[in-house]
């Protein structure tokens, strides 16, 4: 914090007469510099160690509790060849929305990623999104 | 290594505060909030810079103004002064800024609170000059006028400020003989006195276009009241007791602390307009160096265009000097724009620094602030899209990062919201304070 150094008030005209339109009115300001402050943990991340499960059975065993979710679209909203689901991994603790499926298999072409060292989950696959090839990241 | 830090792989919370969060403070100059949240600052150097803010009209290039003026006095403790403030929009910069909405963004990224920046209004005097005493009531001001030896010593200069037609050719030597004399004056009527017992032909024979001439020249430059010859309330220079300090106004406001606002309102449509600009941007420029050994100057121009149009105006010329030889005077130059296309080549033609690119829509000034810092077509298409608030930034050099632990350099253009000003703002923080 910083007090503010002016003194306009001691400004005076060549004849040494004082300046009655200068107020000092600037004492009591403080300012403080621009800082923030970062948590330490909140983006620490280990170097990836990722590992690819093309059948949904190693999932539970590294502890991951996700279902592979799949909702059925019509042909126009269609951005693949003879694609007729778009998926996605929830937590199985959470509700799935109307009209949504379970698969207990990994779609062909599809893929579950693991990162094992900063135990964190996602999907891979063509049928996630138009233009993304794999669903956000799930921490486990 | 702490315990706390050893075990927190079980968890945040068995880390110590004082391991886990860390405090870091900018030295920089934040400037915008970039898309990917970082914050992107302007690097502090050992050399001056100089940066133009271009952009349509209240799209917020004068927030950004407001918000780099008081980081450079408050932050990097140089000395700032506001060249011209045409609609008396700085009269607010004086307060805390008062928007909530605007210090809860300022809080939350940057973790600062409302401050004024400490201005003191500076009136260049003029025979239609009207002050407004209540508004003034808590603010400083002053008013100003034109040294008389200044104006004596480059009359030519001063009177075709108030006659653009005039030409003193061979008869500035007649002037030229009288200087000393004339510099003595204290009043209109001793003036008139030298000049009638000085000039040839009191004879009335001889010499009578000439001294008709000189007389009439003279009669119209003290009918606009901008020279120091009778007023006692308006102040050529002034002087400071502590350190020992005689200068121009502007330099003396400088050194007692403050951040001078010429508002040059008044001066709207007057000939002499660009002489007194000139006047005083030469009197910081010139004798930055002698004034403030080792410190930085910075000059500030909201909408330039109201300054200078073209290469012939005298303060073109004057800020043009500043942004060639800037960098050797340690005079920085900063100025706002809507017309980036219109800026004169004089002014231009040293490279800027940085350049803020608030949303525009001519297709000419974007081509033109591309062709400067070398943008790809990309960029210049997001120029058109901007929101308010939100900036290109770009740079001849390079910006500095910060983000988390991190912080690093570059020199591409960057998109972002700006900062919000620690002062408050004309009408803006009005309004919002009202909702």
């Amino acid at each position: 914090m910083d007090n503010l150094p002016t003194n306009v008030s001691d400004i005076m005209d060549l004849e040494g007469n004082k300046i009655n339109s200068f107020k000092e009115s600037f004492i009591e300001v403080e300012y403080l510099k621009p800082n923030f402050i970062f948590d330490e943990l909140g983006k620490k991340e280990r170097p990836s160690d990722i590992k690819v499960l093309q059948h949904p059975y190693g999932v539970e065993d590294v502890g991951a509790k996700v279902n592979i979710i799949a909702v059925k679209i019509d042909v126009k909203s269609a951005w693949a060849k003879r694609q007729r689901y778009v998926y996605y991994i929830k937590p199985t603790n959470q509700r799935i929305e109307k009209g949504a499926t379970v698969k207990k298999v990994i779609p062909i072409n599809h893929q579950i990623e693991i990162d094992i060292a900063n135990r964190k989950i996602r999907l891979a696959g063509p049928h996630i999104h138009p233009n993304k090839k794999e669903t956000d990241w799930i921490y486990l | 290594m702490t315990l706390g830090k050893s075990l927190s792989f079980l968890g945040k919370s068995f880390v110590d505060d004082k391991d886990r969060f860390k405090k870091i403070i900018i030295e920089d100059l934040p400037v915008l909030l970039c898309e990917d949240g970082s914050i992107c600052c302007i690097p502090k150097g050992t050399e001056v810079f100089s940066s133009a803010i271009a952009g349509g009209s209240g799209t917020g290039k004068t927030l950004l103004a407001n918000r780099m003026i008081s980081g450079l006095y408050w932050q990097w403790k140089v000395n700032v002064a506001i060249l011209n403030d045409v609609s008396e929009e700085t009269y607010k910069w004086s307060e805390p800024m008062s928007c909530k909405e605007f210090n809860n963004f300022n809080k939350c990224y940057l973790n600062q609170t409302p401050v004024p920046s400490p201005l003191t209004y500076v009136y260049p005097n003029t025979n239609t000059l009207e002050l407004d005493r209540e508004k003034l009531k808590t603010k400083s001001y002053v008013r100003v006028v034109m040294p008389f030896k200044e104006v004596v010593n480059n009359l030519q200069f001063y009177l075709a400020g108030v006659n653009r037609d005039f030409e003193l050719g061979k008869s500035g030597s007649y002037v030229s003989l009288l200087s000393e004399e004339l510099a003595e004056c204290e009043s209109p009527s001793q003036v008139k006195e030298v000049l009638n017992s000085g000039l040839p032909g009191s004879d009335g024979k001889s010499f009578q276009a000439m001294r008709i001439k000189i007389l009439t020249a003279f009669e119209n430059l003290l009918k606009e009241e901008i020279l120091d010859v009778t007023n006692p309330e308006c102040h050529a220079y002034l002087r400071l007791h502590k350190p020992k300090f005689i200068s121009n106004p502007l330099s003396v406001l400088m050194k007692a602390g403050a951040i001078p606002s010429l508002v040059t309102s008044d001066l709207v449509g007057k000939k002499y307009k660009g002489e007194i600009f000139s006047y005083f941007i030469n009197a910081i420029f010139e004798n930055n160096t002698e004034d403030f050994p080792g410190e930085q100057t910075y000059l500030f121009f909201d909408e330039l265009k109201d300054v200078c149009e073209s290469d012939a105006d005298s303060s073109a010329r004057a800020i043009g000097r500043v942004a060639q030889r800037g960098r050797i005077k340690n005079v920085g130059l900063i100025y706002a724009t809507q017309f980036y296309s219109k800026i004169p080549k004089s002014v231009k033609g040293a490279k800027l620094n940085y350049c803020f690119a608030f949303q525009h829509s001519d297709s000419k000034i974007i081509d033109e602030i591309g062709r400067d810092f070398d943008l790809e077509r990309d960029v210049k298409k997001q120029i058109k899209t901007l929101k308010k608030f939100e900036v290109i930034g770009m740079t001849n050099t390079h910006f500095v990062f910060y983000r988390g632990r991190e912080k690093w350099i570059d020199d591409k253009p960057v998109r972002g919201q700006i900062f919000f000003p620690l002062a408050n703002h004309h009408h803006l923080g009005e309004e919002k304070n009202e909702k």
